[in-house]
C-alpha cells in the first residue's frame, strides 16, 4: 500500500502523499531524468491509487504541506521542500517609496518662464520658481556676475532649488529634506 | 563696531571675498565687502536677496539658509535675527566650515542693528 511519488523523474502523482523515507525513494527523489523503477514495481504503482483503497486506508489529503510555488520539487523524509520560488513581480522587487517621491514636485520651465512639464503637489512651484529665476540673474548682475547658475533654499523640513539647464531651460525642484540629500549634497548645503 | 569685526572673522575662511547683512525688508544694514563693490549696487543686490527669500517665504518654505550658485563664486545665505547674512566667497570654497563660520557669526548678531552703511 506504499503511495509512490515517481512520476516524471520523481514529481509526486497525488497531493498530500507522504513520502516515505526508504532508499530507493531518495535516491530517485528530486533527480530529473533518473532511472525509471522495474516495471513490476511502477506498475503496482499505478494499481494503488488512493481511491482504489479501501476508506480506512486512505490518507486525509493535507495541502497545507505541498508548496504549489515552486518548481522542482524534492521528497524528503520531513516532507516536500520547495527548491525554486516562484519569482516575485516586479512590484515586489522593486518597491517604490510612494510616500516620499510624492511629495517632491519637478518643474520644467522654458527660459521665458513657460511650463513645459510639472510633476508633483506643489502647484505654486512653477510661477514661484520662475520669479526666482529671475530675481537671482537679477542678483548676480548686480553684484558683477553673468549669471546665476543656481540656487538653492532650505529649512529643516523642506527644500527649493531653481537651477538652469543649459540656456534654454529653468527646472525647480521643492520637496521634503530627506528626499532632496542629492540637491544640497550638489550645492554644498548638506 | 561689534558687527564689522563679526564680519571680519568670516574672512579667515579661505575664499571668502566679503559679507553685508540685509534687513527682511531688502534694507541694506551694513557690509565689508571689497571697495570695487559699488553701495548702490550692495543696496540693490540686498533688495534683490530679500525678494527671493521672500518669495519663498511667501510659498510656505521659510529658509534657514541658501545658497546662489554664480559659477565661479557663491553667495551663502544665512538668516539672523533681523534679517539675513550674505556671504560672497569662491566657488572653491570649503562649503562645511564656511557654514559653520556663517552660523556662529549670524548668532552672535546683535538684535539692536541699525542701519550703518556708509
Amino acid at each position: 500500500m506504499k503511495s509512490l511519488s515517481t512520476k516524471s523523474g520523481g514529481k509526486p502523482s497525488a497531493p498530500g502523499t507522504e513520502p516515505r523515507p526508504d532508499k530507493s525513494q531518495a535516491r530517485l527523489s528530486g533527480i530529473r531524468g533518473a532511472t525509471p523503477r522495474s516495471r513490476g514495481e511502477a506498475t503496482s504503482a499505478r494499481g494503488t491509487s488512493d481511491a482504489a483503497r479501501p476508506a480506512s486506508e486512505r490518507r486525509p489529503v493535507r495541502h497545507a504541506e505541498e508548496p504549489r510555488t515552486g518548481v522542482v520539487r524534492r521528497v524528503e523524509p520531513s516532507g516536500w521542500r520547495c527548491l525554486e520560488w516562484k519569482a516575485p513581480s516586479k512590484r515586489q522587487r522593486r518597491p517604490r517609496p510612494e510616500a516620499t517621491t510624492s511629495k517632491v514636485t519637478i518643474v520644467q520651465l522654458s527660459a521665458e518662464g513657460e511650463l513645459i512639464r510639472q510633476n508633483g503637489p506643489d502647484g505654486w512651484l512653477p510661477e514661484a520658481g520662475d520669479f526666482m529665476h529671475r530675481m537671482s540673474t537679477l542678483l548676480a548682475r548686480s553684484l558683477g556676475f553673468e549669471e546665476c547658475r543656481a540656487l538653492c533654499l532650505r529649512n529643516e523640513s523642506a527644500v527649493l532649488a531653481v537651477s538652469s539647464v543649459g540656456s534654454s531651460k529653468v527646472v525647480a525642484v521643492s520637496g521634503p529634506a530627506q528626499s532632496m540629500a542629492n540637491v544640497l549634497r550638489r550645492v554644498g548645503l548638506s | 563696531m561689534i558687527v564689522r569685526r563679526l564680519l571680519g572673522i568670516l574672512e579667515d575662511v579661505d575664499g571668502v571675498r566679503g559679507s553685508f547683512l540685509v534687513t527682511s525688508g531688502g534694507q541694506l544694514l551694513t557690509h565689508a565687502m571689497p571697495p570695487e563693490f559699488d553701495l548702490f549696487d550692495l543696496q540693490l543686490s540686498a533688495a534683490r536677496v530679500a525678494r527671493v527669500l521672500g518669495c519663498g517665504d511667501a510659498n510656505g518654505l521659510h529658509a534657514e539658509d541658501g545658497v546662489f550658485d554664480f559659477g565661479d563664486h557663491k553667495l551663502l545665505v544665512r538668516e539672523f535675527v533681523r534679517g539675513w547674512l550674505c556671504v560672497l566667497c569662491s566657488a572653491s570654497v570649503n562649503m562645511r566650515s564656511l557654514r559653520l563660520t556663517a552660523r556662529l557669526v549670524a548668532r552672535s548678531m546683535p538684535a539692536d542693528l541699525a542701519p550703518a552703511v556708509v
